[in-house]
């Protein structure tokens, strides 16, 4: 058993560590805990809406965020300046503050703190000094040459939103980035050598891949060149850039005015189509009773069952409505709805001609190729076809234009050998019996 | 501010610690980092162990280190006194020739109003009351000697009804005072031969206390007609 005295003061000491442990500030240092609502820090003003590139007047290590006025362009500049330009031009743009509000002063350590009620501008001032005296051009001068690099070499990122996003960040000391900018000559970090050719831009790229560049097939990585060093730009041969999606074009609908002054429809399935594999078994439909073979507006893809067809954006909104009720045109005869028929119904274009008869050698000659496997969309009445939707519409708004399908091949049984899928042939099931509605329809008549 | 002596006080101190400091502190106090300290702690949940620990401390040290653990205490939890009640005492008694009746007083604390106390030992007088006097008589043999008095206080404290207990053993001392022969140096020692340390010495009219021997030295000699007393004593030098 220990002394009892000695106890004691090891009780005062065990309490003591247990208050070293639950309160680790001496007790001079403690306060009282009292709740208190954080607020969060101020947002930072929105962006300039012009404003993507350049900098801003940090004159000063670790200063705040502050945004520069969109200068004027000046005339004769080629260089789009909006955005680009750190300090406006003292001729063009005095500084006058206006921009400069936003965002903390920038203060480096060791300088006095601004004093109250200065003037923005007196700060550009101090800025564009310090930058003068480092690089012995004005501030205004080296600036530009900064700026012109920038635009120069990636002008189709001029206007990028990371370029925008470097503008907003807190840039270098005045002076460093003085250092930085060494003229129009000098590229920026991360440019190529000014020996390699540039590309105008990364939108217009031509798309012959280079040596060394991923197969086709293979999704290229489109790269933004601020972000790569200059020694990797010189070793890594340059990767081909997809070419950027175009937007879809708004849909026009094919009316016969705008038939006139539109040019005839791009064939977009010929290579498509070139490169097709063998075709589909054919697919036999029932001849009509009596003998008359109705004309029908057949679509020339030749696909095999189950394949997918190319994904062709609908350029007509009309075109991929299904016809309630066909048009039946039958070779030799006028179509039906033209002014020759007396009945009414649309008119057929002015530039349609009406009444034209169908094509015999041209049938025939692409019936050969269906037949070969070899078959397209294009249409033997003229370069408009197009695909299978688009036929059909387009033989229901304007029969004229319309690539009609070559006359069936009779089989020996007298049955019709069509080269269809499933869908079309079902499709085709329901426009024989509407033609056939209509010729009675007609004759009634 | 309490009215306990210092001793009391840390004894009360010490095994109040002992009984709540660990269910306040569940956890932290049976932490590894305290099981080298953490016997000392629970030792002195025996309040004979808290009162020699007491004991062995002079009334002023004891009196701080109450003070200091209280103080730490607090800074930690709250801090939970028992209820206690002390007589106050003299730690000695010194006598001359002649009997004397010494007062005693009982505090009591954390107790609800209406207790009673209950004395015993050699006492004069009536035993019952916060105070009493204590009946001294100077010892016949030569040898240590002294006088006991015990008090039981009863009571309610939350309700429950509580009983407390203290006692008290005071020494009897019977001064003696030697002069050296130069006559500049002064021995106090007791009946038993015991120095006197810290008592209170007086030469005519100057006051003297003697060190931890019983011993007081003077700047002159002493006179022969000088009057001399211990503890307001008159006593006679003996060379």
């Amino acid at each position: 058993m220990a002394d009892p005295r000695e106890d004691a003061y090891l009780v005062a000491a065990i309490l003591s560590e247990l208050e070293r442990v639950l309160h680790p500030l001496p007790r001079g240092q403690r306060g009282e805990v009292r709740p208190e609502i954080m607020l969060p820090p101020p947002l930072p003003p929105p962006l300039p809406p012009a404003s993507s590139g350049g900098g801003q007047p940090s004159g000063t290590a670790g200063g705040g965020v502050a945004f520069a006025a969109p200068a004027p362009r000046l005339p004769g500049e080629d260089v789009p300046r909006a955005g680009l330009s750190r300090f406006p031009l003292p001729a063009a743009a005095p500084p006058t503050g206006a921009g400069f509000d936003e965002g903390p002063a920038p203060q480096a350590a060791g300088e006095p703190a601004w004093p109250a009620g200065t003037a923005r501008a007196g700060r550009v001032q101090d800025v564009a000094e310090s930058g003068r005296a480092t690089t012995g051009e004005t501030p205004a001068t080296s600036e530009r040459g900064e700026a012109s690099v920038h635009a120069k070499d990636f002008p189709g990122l001029a206007e990028s939103p990371r370029r925008s996003g470097r503008a907003e960040q807190p840039g270098p000391t005045a002076t460093g980035q003085a250092e930085a900018a060494e003229g129009p000559s000098s590229p920026p970090a991360g440019a190529a050598p000014p020996g390699e050719a540039q590309p105008a831009s990364p939108a217009v790229r031509p798309l012959a891949a280079p040596a060394g560049s991923p197969p086709p097939g293979r999704p290229a990585i489109l790269e933004d060149p601020l972000n790569q060093a200059p020694e990797a730009d010189e070793k890594r041969p340059a990767r081909p850039v997809r070419p950027p999606r175009l937007p879809l074009p708004p849909p026009q609908f094919r009316t016969p005015e705008r038939a006139k002054a539109l040019p005839p429809p791009a064939r977009a399935g010929t290579q498509a189509a070139d490169q097709e594999p063998a075709m589909a078994p054919p697919v036999t439909a029932a001849p009509a009773e009596g003998g008359a073979l109705p004309s029908i507006p057949v679509a020339a893809e030749a696909l095999p069952y189950g394949s997918q067809r190319p994904n062709t954006p609908p350029q007509n909104a009309a075109q991929t409505r299904s016809p309630r009720r066909p048009t039946a045109i039958s070779p030799g005869r006028p179509m039906a709805g033209s002014p020759e028929m007396g009945w009414g119904g649309r008119q057929a274009p002015a530039s349609a001609e009406p009444g034209r008869t169908f094509d015999e050698p041209a049938a025939s000659a692409r019936q050969d190729r269906l037949a070969d496997g070899q078959a397209t969309a294009v249409s033997p009445t003229g370069p408009s076809a197009e695909t299978e939707e688009s036929v059909f519409g387009e033989a229901l708004l304007e029969p004229a234009e319309t690539a009609l399908p070559p006359p069936a091949r009779r089989q020996p049984g007298g049955r019709l050998a069509l080269r269809l899928t499933a869908a079309e042939a079902l499709r085709l099931d329901r426009r024989v019996k509407g033609a056939y509605l209509d010729r009675a329809l007609l004759r009634n008549r | 501010m309490s009215r306990l002596p210092g001793r009391a006080r840390l004894a009360r101190t010490l095994v109040a610690l002992a009984r709540h400091l660990p269910a306040q502190l569940k956890g932290l106090v049976d932490s590894p980092r305290f099981d080298a300290d953490r016997p000392a702690l629970e030792s002195f949940a025996d309040p004979d162990r808290a009162a020699s620990a007491a004991a062995a401390m002079a009334e002023e040290e004891a009196d701080w280190l109450a003070d200091v653990l209280a103080a730490r205490w607090a800074a930690l939890a709250d801090v939970v006194l028992e209820p206690t009640a002390a007589i106050l005492a003299p730690t000695e008694i010194w006598l001359g020739q002649q009997a004397a009746a010494v007062p005693l007083d009982v505090v009591v604390e954390g107790l609800d109003e209406g207790w009673d106390a209950t004395w015993e030992g050699d006492l004069s007088g009536s035993a019952a009351g916060a105070s009493v006097l204590l009946e001294a008589r100077p010892p016949e043999a030569e040898g240590p000697a002294q006088v006991v008095a015990r008090v039981k206080v009863q009571g309610r404290a939350g309700g429950k009804r509580t009983l407390l207990v203290d006692h008290v053993r005071i020494p009897l001392r019977v001064p003696r005072l030697a002069v050296s022969a130069d006559r500049r140096q002064l021995l106090v020692r007791d009946q038993a031969e015991r120095p006197a340390a810290g008592v209170a010495v007086s030469v005519g009219a100057t006051v003297f206390r003697t060190d931890a021997h019983g011993l007081v030295l003077l700047d002159e000699p002493l006179a022969e007609t000088a009057e001399l007393r211990v503890e307001g004593l008159r006593v006679e030098a003996a060379s």
